[in-house]
């Protein structure tokens, strides 16, 4: 197990953070959730940039606290907001780099940028937000880390972007011994790419599954009013109401398709999942 | 430290106008009274050299890359000590460069000008080791307005001082005092003013970089 949280708690005056997840060697594990669901605290909690008021974090076998300079050197990390500062160039990234780890292979790093068309001598701020989306994950993986924590990092990029980066993660996913947790709150994507989810809605872990059981387990069934009141409800997780009735999010999908032949199931989309979990109430 | 200090010397060289206006400024005194002026031209440029720490501090904290940085492999007390030798380098090469520069335009007088320049440097110092907590606990802009807070009240005090002692203890009760001191430092030997004065020189650098380690490692992101 390369990341493991158990319990970690942070409060702020109108938040509280307090949820657990691990992600596992060989996995790349999906974060979701909407914006201020506590994604980019938790990353902050795991990278120890907040202190947290109380729980555990392992991270590459190790207790955060003991987490030493060489330790994160295997780990790479995409923040959502920032990486270097936009004043730098690329040219002095790549010096910096070369003097902050070991392991970072220049080569590899230049042929990325040249391949991705990314400019040498300009600075950061010129950089199209594109761009910069793929400087900040290439720089994440030029050191050869164990882990990657990438936070958000697809946000407000076009598809044709996004499904770029999606391939480096794949790529990079390709070598033994490695992990990624990757946050987004635009779920759809991260379909293709992640073994497991975990839902967090105001700081807390609502939902933890493999993406298979999702897929093929999970529905969103489209009720009226009396069919709800008719149907068993004891495999029903949510409920949306909606102009025609409700929306209810199931994880017996064939129990309702099987016994209740004139219900509308949906197959279980993560972007559904994730607002019924988010607008919908517990049932 | 070696990749913070790369990158602090790139945000400077970025920093065309501020080397613009202390290169331009230099050689304006220099060419105006330099052999007349070598004390403030030295005083000036070494200052000057010591404050583009604080441009590299605002920027870290302008677009938020210091919470980027303290998630590559360096520690937080790394940081904070790598403002200090990024200053204390700055300086030290703009006072070489400015005490040279002075000694050659007033060669008669160089003796003098390096040992007045020894002690321009040892002065600057200090001001250095107020100014960085001061911005890293502060922030860029606000740690401007504290440090103009803090001159603003060591002048207001001195005057204070001057005013109230003056009342109570007859006029010029203060002036006398401060020659006293003067003349009891004159007094001294020149060996126990060194010593004393890099005794003070360390106790206040380690207190500075302490209070420096202790902002950053308490700080949240």
């Amino acid at each position: 197990m390369l990341l493991r949280v158990e319990n970690v708690q942070k409060k702020y005056k109108d938040f509280e953070l307090n949820c657990s997840l691990q992600v596992e060697e060989g996995c790349v594990t999906g974060l979701i959730g909407a914006n201020g669901a506590g994604k980019s605290t938790l990353f902050k909690a795991v990278l120890n940039l907040i202190q947290t008021d109380d729980g555990f974090i392992e991270i590459l076998g190790k207790d955060l606290k003991k987490q030493t300079i060489s330790d994160k050197e295997d780990i790479g990390v995409v923040l959502a907001e920032n990486t270097f500062s936009c004043m730098l160039t690329m040219k002095d990234i790549i010096a910096i780099m070369a003097a902050m780890y070991r392991k970072f292979d220049k080569e590899k790093f230049i042929q990325k940028c040249e391949r991705y068309q990314l400019p040498f001598d300009k600075q950061l701020k010129e950089f199209s937000t594109g761009m910069k989306a793929k400087l900040k994950l290439l720089i994440a993986m030029s050191y050869d880390a164990k882990l990657l924590l990438l936070d958000e990092p697809t946000v407000g990029l076009d598809s044709v972007i996004r499904n770029e980066l999606l391939d480096e993660m794949r790529e990079y996913m390709n070598q033994d011994g490695r992990a990624i947790l990757i946050s987004s709150h635009i779920s759809s994507d991260l379909e293709g790419l992640c073994d497991d989810f975990y839902f967090i809605q105001n700081g807390k872990i609502v939902l933890h599954e493999d993406t298979d059981v999702l897929l093929s387990d999970y529905a969103t069934l489209k009720v009226s009013k009396e069919q709800y009141e008719k149907i068993e409800k004891q495999y029903i997780l949510y409920r949306k109401e909606e102009s025609y009735g409700y929306q209810l999010l199931t994880k017996e999908k064939q129990f309702y398709i099987e016994n209740y032949r004139d219900l509308v199931a949906e197959k279980g989309s993560i972007d559904d999942l994730m607002l019924l979990l988010t607008k919908g109430e517990a049932v | 430290m070696k990749g913070l200090l790369i990158k602090d010397f790139c945000l400077t060289c970025k920093n065309k106008k501020l080397i613009g206006i202390l290169v331009f400024m230099a050689v304006f005194m220099f060419a105006m009274q330099g052999e007349d002026m070598g004390g403030f031209i030295i005083s000036f440029v070494t200052m000057l050299g010591g404050t583009f720490v604080l441009s590299t501090i605002t920027t870290d904290e302008f677009d938020k890359s210091s919470m980027f940085l303290m998630t590559m492999p360096i520690k937080r007390s790394t940081y904070a000590l790598e403002k200090y030798v990024f200053s204390f380098g700055c300086s030290l090469i703009c006072w070489v460069a400015s005490t040279i520069i002075c000694c050659i335009i007033n060669r008669r007088e160089a003796v003098e000008t390096v040992l007045m320049a020894v002690a321009l440097l040892f002065v600057i110092s200090f001001f250095q080791m107020l100014m960085i907590p001061v911005q890293l606990k502060f922030g860029g802009e606000n740690g401007r307005m504290v440090l103009m807070g803090m001159v603003i009240a060591i002048f207001g005090l001195t005057i204070i001082i001057r005013k109230f002692g003056n009342m109570v203890f007859g006029e010029g009760a203060v002036q006398l005092w401060y020659q006293g001191i003067l003349r009891f430092i004159d007094g001294l030997s020149s060996g126990i003013v060194m010593v004393v004065a890099v005794t003070g020189w360390i106790l206040c650098f380690i207190l500075s970089v302490r209070v420096s380690i202790r902002t950053i490692e308490k700080r949240e992101y």
